[in-house]
């Protein structure tokens, strides 16, 4: 799951800084020496870093969209731009290990379309990217819903650009598999035509091999090629691509674990918040996994009717399963990836893990972690810039910078500046103008 | 399947090296055994060792570092298998409308269900899954101990038991017409028609594919390329008709769940024509058959004994007599009892089930059978479960008196020589 793809958007960036320098100095409009090293340092009131120990009055150096330096003691370059962020809290920016949304359609009516790729169902306009930028998202893996066996792959973006090429970070990355059945199939036919297909496809490289085999032998011209449909199975089974299966019910974390042992496949499970029961389970087998944004469930006595809570992150960490959050909309709160952290931390998940569970971890399920998810030198300079501690709900995300640029700004942030700026007198007038209307 | 079996197997052998590490043996010193599979023994003794039971008798010498379970003024018996059950059952897979035989419902299982418990606590160990359903395929069933270990692996004693199915069962609310029954009849028999066609074309295959070989070897010794030899094409596999043949092969018993006497008729057609071992589910109306039953030679899982018309289907409950098994076991038949009823908890009425069976005529020593040793010799698990014989998984029952009274008390319930129940005292 190496990233091959690590500078596609840097390359060309740079190759055109180089074209145009070349072309400015032959023309000779403009001879002065542009900056070609971009260099911008950062004045933190505190940097948590995620890898390291959290660093009060610390700087940290950019050069070229890159993490260069971080530290107490940083000599700043004299040509750094220098942004001062004394009273704030740098971080890198959060990670979503798996959403289905900013999707025209999350979900394709056939059960096994393993060839889709999100990439062609992205709407770079849709509010979910403007509100997971302001929430402090620098990259996100999007994958098919859940209602397809074989979903079709992912593509990881960042929420910011106009046409999906632009939001691109890395196409082909996971595919989905789905262990929730639909409409009239029961799980027994919904697991039946899972083994059919992978029965199916091997029977079909077999095949494949041996007309390639038989044409060698006779020394014949052979042009054909593997199916391209069926060409994103034959990368799972080759562990190039990584499996995130999804599991509705604990039930189902056994059999994922089954079609993991049987195909050797790289897998992740994204779980329900029943999956809880089978804890030790995926721990047994260390398989990573990322947890439905609802991390609390109350499960009743059968006999005694009383009610227990069960906080599935500490019931996570307790099993020894490394976990990611996710985000949502179906309760308060689940739009946001601190929020979660901040209920796992409350109910004894340790700090360090729960601030990994939003980062370092998601980044490394995606398999982006050579990139975002810390502050490290090496790694893109996507960081944020928080007013506060990461988990207090007075905190807001007052800058986001993407590879060394900043940009967002919440002073700049007009749909924010809406919802937060009603004047009073404007709101008084309205509610006396419905009070006419109404008597 | 076969790399699933492989994992239950070395699973087993883990669990039997890892008990080998405390093996200090458990004796259970008992008022009365009732081995089920011989006469009663009073005042015996039971000898457990790494799960199985070791040695039963009068006679048997006790070890030293033997662990003891005094149970001197108590019955013990084996566990009771409950041979049609929906215990471990996900909600959503109780009444599903489709299914095929290719299926196996040990995809449809919760291993976290907790209502195995109460199921425990009455008695039953072990329990046959069975969706319950009006498709006329249905699915594999498996046995499953009530061992309470969390996973289907750990738990599945046998999977693949049964291939189950139903006839005349297309509308279960009202009774099907004799012409929908026929029917279904005809389509079951094409579908085995069509696998006897499938194993010929693969059989055909198999031949080509072999002289291919043979051809090829020819022509590289003789090194001279004449014509290109052409490679058979494989015929495309059917999973359906892969199971339907270890069906013909007698692999896999067909499990068919039919009511009506015209039912119980081509369910027998059908396993004459095909000659498959056949197990008649529920057999509704077998009583008014019983001897031509008999003349057969099948084995019966006869359920529900005790019914409500809010639960059961009209066709089934109409036709219901309580007496059935009763008939079905004096007429000589191989009979099991199942509870068959709508949901997994029920299953912890099996006991009460074989002694309402025997309150209506049945003998009461084959009444015990029935949820003991002959579901176990019916589903092909005889030799681990389902009697007190030496050599056999320890998997045993023991209560307060005579199991069918009603007054009896489930005191503890061993699984694989394991206390997996034991009754609280009262406070």
């Amino acid at each position: 799951m190496k990233s091959k793809c690590t500078t596609v958007l840097l390359e060309p960036l740079s190759k055109w800084v180089l074209v145009t320098l070349l072309l400015t100095s032959t023309l000779g409009v403009r001879a002065q020496a542009a900056p070609v090293r971009k260099k911008t340092a950062i004045e933190a009131g505190k940097i948590i870093t995620i890898s390291g120990k959290e660093i009060t009055n610390g700087i940290i150096l950019i050069e070229d969209g890159k993490i260069k330096d971080v530290g107490k003691k940083v000599d700043i370059p004299w040509d750094a731009f220098v942004i001062e962020a004394k009273d704030q809290v740098v971080m890198p920016g959060f990670v979503l290990a798996h959403t289905s949304r900013g999707l025209e359609s999350a979900n394709e009516r056939m059960p096994e379309v393993p060839f889709l790729s999100t990439f062609d169902a992205i709407d770079p306009l849709q509010p979910f990217f403007e509100d997971s930028l302001r929430d402090g998202i620098v990259a996100m893996l999007i994958l098919p819903g859940n209602n397809t066996l074989l979903g079709g792959t992912g593509t990881v973006v960042k929420p910011y650009g106009r046409i999906v090429e632009d939001m691109l970070i890395k196409r082909y990355t996971g595919l989905k598999i789905s262990l929730q059945p639909t409409g009239n199939t029961s799980r027994m036919g919904h697991m039946q035509r899972f083994r059919r297909y992978m029965a199916d496809l091997k029977q079909y490289q077999a095949q494949f091999d041996q007309r390639k085999a038989d044409a060698e032998a006779s020394k014949k011209p052979f042009d054909e090629e593997l199916d391209v449909r069926k060409q994103p199975m034959f990368d799972l089974l080759e562990r190039k691509l990584r499996a995130f299966i999804y599991c509705d019910q604990a039930a189902d974390v056994i059999k994922a674990l089954e079609i993991q042992k049987a195909h050797k496949f790289d897998t992740v499970l994204v779980l329900s918040p029943d999956c809880y029961k089978a804890a030790s389970l995926i721990a047994k087998h260390k398989l990573p996994v990322i947890l439905d944004p609802q991390l609390i469930v109350w499960e009743t006595d059968e006999q005694t009717q009383a009610e227990q809570m069960k906080v599935i992150p500490q019931i996570m960490q307790k099993a020894g399963v490394k976990f990611a959050f996710q985000t949502d909309t179906s309760q308060y709160g689940t739009r946001y990836l601190w929020y979660q952290a901040a209920q796992a931390v409350k109910y004894g998940v340790k700090r360090e893990e729960a601030l990994k569970a939003m980062t370092l971890y998601p980044a490394q399920f995606v398999g982006i972690e050579d990139r975002f998810g810390s502050i490290e030198p090496g790694k893109d300079a996507s960081l944020i810039f928080l007013t506060g501690d990461p988990l207090d709900a007075q905190t807001w995300v007052d800058k986001v910078m993407m590879s060394g640029e900043v940009i967002y700004e919440k002073a700049k942030d007009l749909r924010l500046r809406k919802l937060l700026e009603i004047p009073k007198s404007a709101e008084r007038k309205k509610e006396d103008d419905t009070n006419k209307a109404d008597s | 399947m076969t790399a699933f079996k492989c994992f239950i197997v070395s699973f087993v052998v883990i669990c039997a090296m890892t008990h080998c590490a405390d093996a200090a043996s458990l004796v259970i010193q008992a008022g009365r055994i009732i081995p089920v599979s011989g006469p009663d023994i009073e005042d015996g003794v039971i000898l457990i060792e790494d799960q199985k039971i070791k040695a039963l008798g009068t006679d048997v010498v006790i070890p030293d570092d033997a662990r003891i379970i005094d149970a001197k003024t108590k019955t013990v018996m084996p566990g009771l298998i409950d041979a049609q059950s929906r215990l471990f059952l996900l909600d959503s897979e109780l009444n599903q409308t489709s299914g095929a035989p290719e299926l196996d419902v040990l995809d449809a299982l919760n291993p976290f269900d907790e209502a195995y418990r109460e199921v425990l606590a009455q008695g039953v160990t072990t329990v046959c899954v069975v969706p319950d359903s009006s498709a006329m395929w249905v699915c594999r069933t498996a046995l499953l101990r009530l061992n309470g270990a969390g996973s289907v692996a750990e738990m599945c004693l046998k999977s693949g038991v049964t291939v189950k199915a139903t006839l005349g069962m297309s509308s279960r609310s009202t009774q099907s017409s004799s012409l929908e029954r026929l029917d279904q009849y005809a389509s079951m028999r094409e579908a085995f028609i069509g696998a006897q066609r499938y194993l010929k074309q693969y059989e055909k295959y198999e031949h080509a594919l072999a002289q291919y070989n043979k051809d090829k070897a020819k022509q590289k010794a003789e090194s001279d390329s004449k014509a290109p030899l052409k490679r058979p094409e494989e015929p495309s596999k059917s999973p359906t008709h892969e199971i339907l043949f270890q069906i013909l092969r007698k692999e896999i018993p067909l499990q068919i769940e039919v009511h009506c006497v015209d039912d119980i008729r081509h369910a027998l057609r059908l396993a004459h024509e095909f000659e498959f071992s056949v197990i008649l589910d529920q057999c509704t109306e077998g009583y008014r058959m019983a001897r031509e039953l008999a003349g057969h030679k099948v084995p019966v899982i006869v359920g529900p004994v005790s019914v409500s018309r809010m639960t059961m289907p009209a066709l089934a409950y109409d036709h219901h007599d309580p007496v059935n098994a009763a008939r079905l076991s004096q007429a000589g038949i191989q009979l099991a009892i199942g509870t068959c009823a709508p949901t997994g908890l029920d299953s912890k009425f099996l006991g009460s089930a074989a002694a309402m069976a025997a309150a209506q005529g049945m003998d009461r020593d084959a009444a015990l059978r029935a949820i003991t040793l002959t579901p176990a010799q019916i589903l092909g698990v005889a030799d681990r479960i389902g009697s007190l014989d030496v050599g056999k998984d320890a998997d045993l029952v023991i209560c307060s008196g005579d199991p069918f009274d009603s007054f009896t008390r489930i005191e503890q319930v061993l699984i694989q020589g394991k206390v997996v129940y034991e009754r609280k005292a009262a406070q």
